[in-house]
Order: C-alpha cells, then structure tokens, then sequence
C-alpha cells in the first residue's frame, strides 16, 4: 500500500503559497480530502493529476491572495514585467549589452559546434555504437595506433571470437565521377562486404558488397554511392541500381545507396562513394594502409577483447616475425579501442584536440572581453540608477528585491543573447561550405544539437548574469541619504579602479588575440613564399594507373615516351616528366633501405621516402642538385641502376664518406648515387627535414605515376589541362585517368590548418578588437559624463581645448598601456603553444608583435576621439548650472 | 467600488450553494454541488478567490471546525452566508426576475 497522501512536491508547493495560517490549513484540507476521495474512486494517478492541477491553478498570480499574503511569486512576476521596462527605457544598454554577449557567445558556440561534431556527438544511423571497436597495429616506429595490413584483417575476422563480426576500410580514396570533361571529386572509401553490416546500417538503396566482390583479386567493378552524389548528381534516380557510371575513367555498376546523413567512422565526413577492397588490396595484402572496425559479440567485453588481441599479435608474430615487427624488431602490438563517442583516431585526436583547445581558448577571451564590457556597462547603468535604487530601498523594498530586479534584467538579455548567438552560428555554419576551407569534395558535418544550444543559452546566461550582477554587491551597502538628496548620480558606479582593470583586462585579452591571428597571418604570407625546395608553380599534373588497361612494364614505358614526345611537341609546354609522388599533396612511400657502409643492427634499421621519378625531374621541379646530376634518358632499363638521395640523406648516413659512387639495395636491386640534391619538404611543410631518395621510373617502374607537364607562361590556364587531357587520351584511348590539375590545387591541402587557424583566429582578433575599442570608448565616455562639472569649471577658468583633450584621454590611453603590457607575454606564450602551425615564422616575429600593438594603440586613440571632442565642446554655463 | 457591490455570476452561484449545503458547506462540498447541478468545472484556485471575496465583501462567514485525520489532520472551514449577503443576493434575483418578466416566451419557463 502506498502512502495516501497527496504528491509531495505539490502538497509543499501549496504550502507556500496558503501559508499555514487557518485559512491555509483549511485549504490544504481541503485538497487532502478531495484528493483521497478521488484516488479511492479513480486511482491514484489520476487523483495526483487532479491534485497537481488544482494546485498549478492555485499557484497563478491572480487566482488567490488568501489574507496573509505570501508574495514571493506574485513579485517574480512582478519584477519580470518591471526588468523588460527598464530595459526598454534605456534601449542603447539593452542593444549593446545584447550585442555583446551574442558576439562572444557565437564565437564560442561556433567552435564548440566544432568541437561537438569531433568529439561529443554519437555517430548519427550507426547501431549500438557502444559495441564498436576499433583495432589498430602499432607502427614500425612503435607508435601505437597506426593503420593495418589485410591480412592483419583477415586475422582479426577469422581468429578472434569476441567480435560478433569485423570489417576494413580505407577513407579519403581519390574517387572522380563523371564522364571526362564533367568530373566531379567525391571524398571515397574503400571498404570491406561487411561493413554496413558492422556499422549497423540500413543501405537507402540496394545492397552492401558481397564477398565476391570484396574479396576477388580480379578487377572489381561495383560502386555504392553516397546519398548526397546519388541525389546531386544522380537526381536520386531510382532505377540508379541499373545503370553505370565512370569513377576514375571507368564504368562502375552501381549496387547500393547509403542511408542520408551517414558519416565515415572516426571522421566527420560524408563518405559520397564506396569501392570494395578488391584488387590491390587483397594482392598487397601487406601493405597497412586499413583501418580495422569489430563489433563486439553479445556479452563479450573491450577487455576480452583486447586479451584475444594480445593473443593474436603473439601468434603473428612468431608466424612472421619479420613482417609483423617494429623497428627494433619488438613485435607490433594491436590495440583495441572503443569508438563510442569518438570521431577521430586516438593519435589524431590529440593533435586536433590541441588545435581546437587553441582555438577555443582564442574565442573564450572574446567572450571574456564581452563579458567585461557587459560588466561594465552594468556598473555604468547601476550608477545612473542610485536614485531609483535608494527610493525603491526607502519604500522597504529589502536587498533580495533589487538584487532580483537586476538579476531579471541580466536573465533577460542572458537569454536574448544567447539566442542570437544560436542564431549566428547557425548562419555561419550554412556559410561553411561556401568559405573555401575544405578540400574539394570534403563535406565536414556540423550542426546546431541540443548540446550546442545548450552551450550557447547557458554559457550566455551564465556570463550575463554573473557579470550583469557585480554592481549588486554595492546595493547591500547602500547609504541612502547621499543618493536622495543629490540627483542620484555617480553612488553606485562603482569605484574607477574596478573599471579600470576590466578595461586593462580587455585590452590584454585583445593584444593577444590579436598578436596571435597576426602571427597566423605573418605564417600563411610565410607558406606563400616559403621555399618548400621545388617549384610547384605552372606544372599540371594528372595519375595515370598504367596497371589498369594493363601495359606491361615495357609498354607502359613505351607509352609514357609516346606521350611525352606528344607534349613536349607541344609550343607552350616548357617540359614532362613523371614521379610517384606529388611532394605535400598527401601520400608517401617509404621503404627499407639496405645503405652501403651503415651498419642497420644499430639503433634502428633505416627506412627513407622513395620516389620513381621520369627524365629531367630535377630540373622540371626545379629541385637543385647540390652535386653530381639529375637523371637523363641514359638511365634506362639495360643500363646501372643509378639513385638520387637528398642533403640529408646524406648528413645522416654518410657524413663521413663521398656519397657519390657509395651504394643502396632495396628490393634485391642495387642502385649508385650519382647525385645528392638539396633538402625538400615531402609531407607537410612544416617537418623536419625527411631522408629521401629518387630511381629513374625506367628501372624502377611503378604503374601508378603522375604526368608532370610544365606549362610555359605565368598564367594557369584551364585550356592547357584540357590539352593535357587531349594528349593522354589520344597516346591511351583505354587509360582510366584523373582530370589533369595544377600542382599548387594539390599541395593547397598542406596549409589547410594554418589557412583555418588564421580565419579564425583573424576573425576572433577582429571581434576582441572591436570589443576592446567599444570598452575604451565606454570608459571614456563614462568619465566625461561624471566630470562634467569640473571640465565645466576648468572650461571657465580658462583651460584649453587641447589641455581638457589630454586630461580626458590620459587615464583610458594609460589603461591601453598597461593592459599591452600586461597581453604581450600572454601572446608570445599562445604563440609558442601554437608553434607546431607556424610556418616560416618564429611566435617572437617583431613584425606580428610590433602590428598588433599599433593596431590597438590606434583603436584606442579613435576609441577616446568621440567622447574627448564631446569634452572639449562642454559648455562651462551649461555644465555648471546642471550640477 | 459600486461595481464590486453586485454579486456576479460564479458569486452568485457560490452564495446559492452554500445556502443548499445549510451545515455542510465545506469548500469540497461546494464545488461538487456547482459541479454536478451547474455541470461546470470548477477551479479550486477560482473558487477559493471567490470565497475570499465574499467574505471581504461582508456576504459570508466562516466557523472552524475540528480537524479530521481523512484530512490529514488539517482543520476544516464551514461557510455561511451572512444576512447582508442573503440581502444581496435577494435584490439580485428580483433584478434578474423583472428585468426577464414577460420575456418568458423568448426564455421560456425553466422549473
């Protein structure tokens, strides 16, 4: 039996509100009763409905004043109406306030948002994401969380019994769709039969891929399209599952749509075309370049999981403890890792978590800007209103009551802040895919959940009301007499010095947000001009796979030298050649090397970035050959393998001997050095120097190159991709082949985090300075207004225009100086934090610093301007009769 | 303030109740009887407001009475219109009654 009183909270929300003198008694009586009668007569859920209405009704304002008023909700109410009035009697605080507070609150919010889509949000469609694991191979120089063989896979599918079942995958496969001419990049994955299955994931159309055609070393010939390309390019065409259509040159029969709205695992990227892992995967079966996703088995725990795996890379690793071990020749570890709630790979995370850290911590001390500008303005209001506050006091209002009317007031610019905020998030996001951040082709998915609303109305309430109520603290110790009797000016302003370090505070936030988006200028000039050691200016490139008409090695020789003599043939084509690689266009290959003279049992075996190159490469790159030469059309197939390595190659393994003439082995073929070039960036620009080494394509041949053709002339015309285009087709009518492009739309990708980092934090720099410039002004306007009455005597006794100018900007420009000084370290720390994104620029680059400064100095002066001449033009009659 | 003075409808209603309910005109017992003869839902908020103004309008009183553990041990308040609210009430049904006389072909004759 349950208890036969009414709900609790109710019966106490009553209480309050009929109090405990008779007549309340009477009355929660009287709901007793009824309440128990009812529940006899109709169950107890319904009586509590009936008691809990009843008593909401009681609760209106107006329904009941019983004799002994409790107040306390009537005067919420009250208070409410009275806080919106008094907001719109001085609109100017209401609007700047608001304004603020948006401002700072949409800075946040937008990157939140970010942050959200990375980190927080559950993969959206994907089933029990709980049960997903990831499993990773640890890399050969020990790093635990790095990418997996097929057979790594195959292992993982068939030896380990915890996973219900396991899939593969590789994200970012360069997919073109389209017939030539109208090719369109899609971001792509290759991925296993299972993987819908493991994800969980109903297909919109179709079918996942059957084993056949994931797991056939012949030619697949099947495609499952995202549901964006399917309904942009496709029209959602429904009977897509009959036709074909070209991805990379060649027909694709297309066997399923994925649902709307699915995401890559671990990334926030729409997958918009998925191949089977078919082909060069399953014959190069131990090349890592997969990511492995298990879904755990009813009752089978992450823990187990990881034991099995532990089990499994033992059992790897006497199997072949050559291939599956690192570079000191430990075995390779595989891990699991759960991928709930997770976007990104565990090492990844860590680097874009800093980032975004950097970044968040850039637009927090925008809202702290805004904060204190609203802090301030509140001081400023409060002292406009003693008066009211000291005559509200005399009639008895207690201290709880004002603090409460300010309270409203800041809840409500709070809320209206915060919505606006939500708002300009929301158009900032719509505006991302049109700002040109993103590769082609990459479509980040962001949007505005509950979770970011949520941030964005509470960390708007929160600042509003926290800063919106410092001048409350004055209200407790308030001495009326003073207030009524002058006009009510000045009291409750609080004192200068609080101002002042809201003012300095600002100031040193802005100088550091603005010396660190300088410095993120300063680095994108630097990777501008930056010599990344090759020229990739006026140079088309486009991948030719000669494996997949298929030319054997001779032939696909024969055809690059039919084409090349095409092109060069051609007036404004200044040179060809080919290589495996498009230096910091993403990708590498490094290999073993066995290297003449170093002994490799020693501290670790060395393993260096290898390149095919074509004829005159060098020279085509503008790559410059420190000694020795290049390659010519005498390192052909019959003749001495020859190899090229760079400066520090040679600084590392040969710095005691003449590179030329020493010998490499790798692949069971010796090559001689006979060149060293200079130094070049091969994966990011801003790395460490990588020991490289290039091999004439005609004796070390690769299927898969890129056609390198420099164009002769400054300008980058689309006319001459097309002849490039024309000259394939014509030399390889079969050749399945990517729309030839400029080198520099490649290598673009590689200053993609400083291009973001300096748009955002360039915007943040601009946003805090705008702040601190309205802080300054409001400071300055402050003070003429409360000194009105002495610049009017100074004005009378004779002072000067340009002495009242000095004495009104002093204070606001010393501020400036001491917040600068004060900012400077912060910004030089930032910067030093933010090192790893800065190319070419050192965080102490005098010219970022230097700029900085003078940017806010000027601010500040143009800050002082408005309200300085507003000084200088007071009247003295005027000011003086007014006080 | 003369406006306050005339009972209106729900008063009315109220006052009528309470003189059918004679000595148990509790505050439960009230809205059920306006609740089963008036076939209206009755508010408790509106009802107690009600109540309040009719005894700030000198038309009824109330006794306490003993309280009552099927209550929950709160006391209990039994209504009574006061002579001047039995005064009102009868002024405003002949009001009522010769402003409806000869009306009784468009009202017709209801009990």
């Amino acid at each position: 039996m349950s208890r036969p009183t009414p709900p609790r909270l109710a019966s106490a929300l009553l209480r309050r509100r009929v109090g405990s003198g008779p007549v309340g008694q009477s009355i929660q009586g009287d709901l007793w009763q009824e309440c128990r009668v009812r529940r006899e007569a109709s169950g107890r859920f319904s009586a509590a409905g009936w008691y809990w209405i009843e008593v909401l009704g009681l609760l209106r304002p107006r329904a009941y004043h019983p004799g002994r008023p409790s107040r306390r909700l009537a005067g919420w109410g009250q208070d409410a109406v009275y806080a919106i009035r008094s907001l719109r009697a001085s609109p100017g605080h209401a609007v700047l306030a608001t304004l603020l507070l948006a401002l700072g609150v949409g800075a946040t919010t937008a990157i939140f948002a970010v942050t959200n889509s990375l980190f927080l949000r559950p993969p959206p469609l994907v089933e029990a994401p709980a049960d997903l694991v990831s499993v990773y191979t640890s890399g050969f120089g020990g790093r635990p969380y790095s990418v997996s063989s097929y057979a790594e896979y195959e292992a993982v599918r068939d030896r380990v019994d915890v996973f219900e079942s396991a899939t593969t995958f590789m994200l970012g496969q360069d997919l073109r769709i389209g017939e030539a001419g109208a090719v369109q990049p899609i971001f792509g994955a290759a991925v296993a039969a299972d993987y819908f299955r493991v994800l969980g994931v109903d297909l919109a159309l179709g079918r996942g891929f059957t084993t056949d055609e994931a797991a056939s070393t012949a030619r697949d010939d099947v495609i499952i399209l995202g549901h964006r390309t399917w309904s942009e390019n496709f029209g959602a065409d429904p009977e897509i599952l009959r036709r074909e259509v070209r991805v990379n040159g060649r027909l694709r029969r297309v066997v399923g749509v994925a649902p709307a709205g699915l995401l890559a695992p671990g990334f926030p990227v729409s997958v918009e075309g998925y191949i089977p892992t078919a082909g060069d995967w399953l014959e190069h079966r131990g090349t890592r370049s997969l990511s492995i996703l298990g879904r755990l088995a009813a009752g089978a725990t992450l823990d187990r999981a990881q034991t099995q795996l532990n089990t499994l890379a033992r059992a790897l690793h006497e199997e072949d403890p050559r291939y599956f071990s690192d570079r000191n020749d430990e075995a390779r570890r595989l891990t699991a890792v759960s991928e709930f709630g997770s976007r990104l790979s565990p090492d990844v995370r860590g680097a874009a978590m800093a980032f975004m850290t950097m970044l968040l911590v850039g637009v927090g001390l925008v809202l702290a800007i805004a904060c204190s500008n609203i802090a301030h303005l509140a001081l400023v209001r409060a002292g406009t209103r003693g008066g009211d506050f000291a005559v509200r006091r005399a009639l008895g209002a207690g201290h709880f009551r004002l603090v409460r009317l300010l309270l409203l007031e800041n809840v409500a610019i709070g809320a209206v802040g915060g919505l606006l905020g939500i708002a300009a998030v929301a158009i900032l996001i719509a505006a991302v895919p049109r700002l040109d951040v993103l590769p082609q082709g990459v479509q980040i998915s962001l949007s505005v959940d509950w979770r970011v609303a949520g941030f964005a109305i509470l960390t708007s309430l929160c600042t509003a009301v926290l800063f919106g109520l410092i001048p409350a603290r004055r209200v407790a110790s308030l001495d009326l007499t003073p207030l009524l009797r002058s006009s009510g000016q000045g009291a409750l302003g609080g004192s200068s010095r609080l101002r002042g370090v809201l003012v300095v505070v600002q100031v040193a936030a802005s100088i550091t947000l603005l010396a660190v988006s300088a410095l993120f200028l300063r680095s994108l000039q630097g990777t501008v001009g930056f010599d990344p050691g090759f020229n990739a200016d006026g140079v088309a490139v486009a991948r030719l796979e000669l494996g997949q008409i298929p030319l054997a090695t001779d032939e696909g020789l024969a055809a690059l030298d039919t084409l090349t003599t095409r092109l060069a043939a051609r007036p404004d084509v200044e040179g060809v050649t080919y290589a495996t690689r498009v230096p910091v266009a993403g990708g590498w290959e490094r290999e073993f090397v066995e290297i003449e003279g170093y002994d490799p049992t020693s501290e670790h075996r060395p393993e260096v970035s290898t390149h095919r190159v074509g004829d005159e490469y060098f020279d085509l790159m503008g790559i410059r050959v420190l000694r020795g030469r290049g390659f010519d059309s005498n390192d052909r197939a019959g003749s001495l393998p020859v190899a090229v390595v760079n400066e520090v190659f040679v600084e590392q393994y040969w710095s005691d001997r003449d590179p030329l003439g020493a010998t490499l082995t790798l692949g069971g073929t010796t090559y001689r050095v006979v060149g060293v070039v200079q130094a070049t960036k091969g994966r990011q620009l801003n790395e460490e120097p990588l020991t490289q080494m290039w091999m004439p394509v005609r004796q070390s041949y690769r299927a898969s190159t890129y056609i390198h053709v420099r164009y002769r002339g400054d300008d980058t015309p689309a006319e001459f991709l097309a002849a490039v285009r024309g000259a394939v087709r014509e030399t390889m009518p079969t050749l399945p082949f990517l729309d030839p492009v400029w080198m520099t739309s490649m290598t673009a990708n590689a200053t993609l985090p400083q291009r973001l980092a300096s748009r955002v934090l360039g915007a943040a720099g601009l946003a805090a300075l705008l702040l601190a410039a309205i802080g300054l002004h409001a400071v300055v306007a402050y003070g003429v207004s409360q000194r009105t009455a002495e610049i009017g005597v100074r004005v009378a006794l004779g002072a000067d225009q340009s002495a009242i100018l000095r004495a009104t900007t002093q204070s606001a420009l010393r501020l400036t100086g001491v917040g600068t000084a004060i900012g400077l370290p912060f910004a030089v720390a930032a910067g030093q934090m933010a090192n790893d994104l800065l190319v070419g620029t050192s965080p102490l680059d005098p010219l970022a610093l230097g700029g900085a400064v003078v940017v806010l100095a000027v601010a500040a002066m143009a800050a002082c301007v408005g309200p300085a001449r507003r000084a200088a033009a007071i009247d003295p009659v005027t000011a003086l009769r007014r006080h | 303030m003369a406006r306050n003075k005339f009972p209106g409808e729900f008063e009315q209603m109220v006052l009528l109740a309470i003189l059918q309910l004679d000595q148990s005109a509790f505050a439960p017992e009230i809205a059920g009887l306006l609740e089963s003869r008036a076939a209206r839902r009755v508010s408790r908020g509106a009802l107690y407001a009600t109540l309040e103004r009719l005894e700030n309008k000198g038309w009824i009183e109330w006794q306490m009475e003993r309280p009552a553990d099927e209550r929950g041990g709160y006391r209990k308040r039994r209504f009574l219109v006061t002579p001047p609210g039995l005064e009102e009430l009868k002024s405003a049904r002949q009001a009522m009654e010769s402003l409806a006389s000869g009306l009784d072909g468009v009202l017709g004759r209801s009990g």
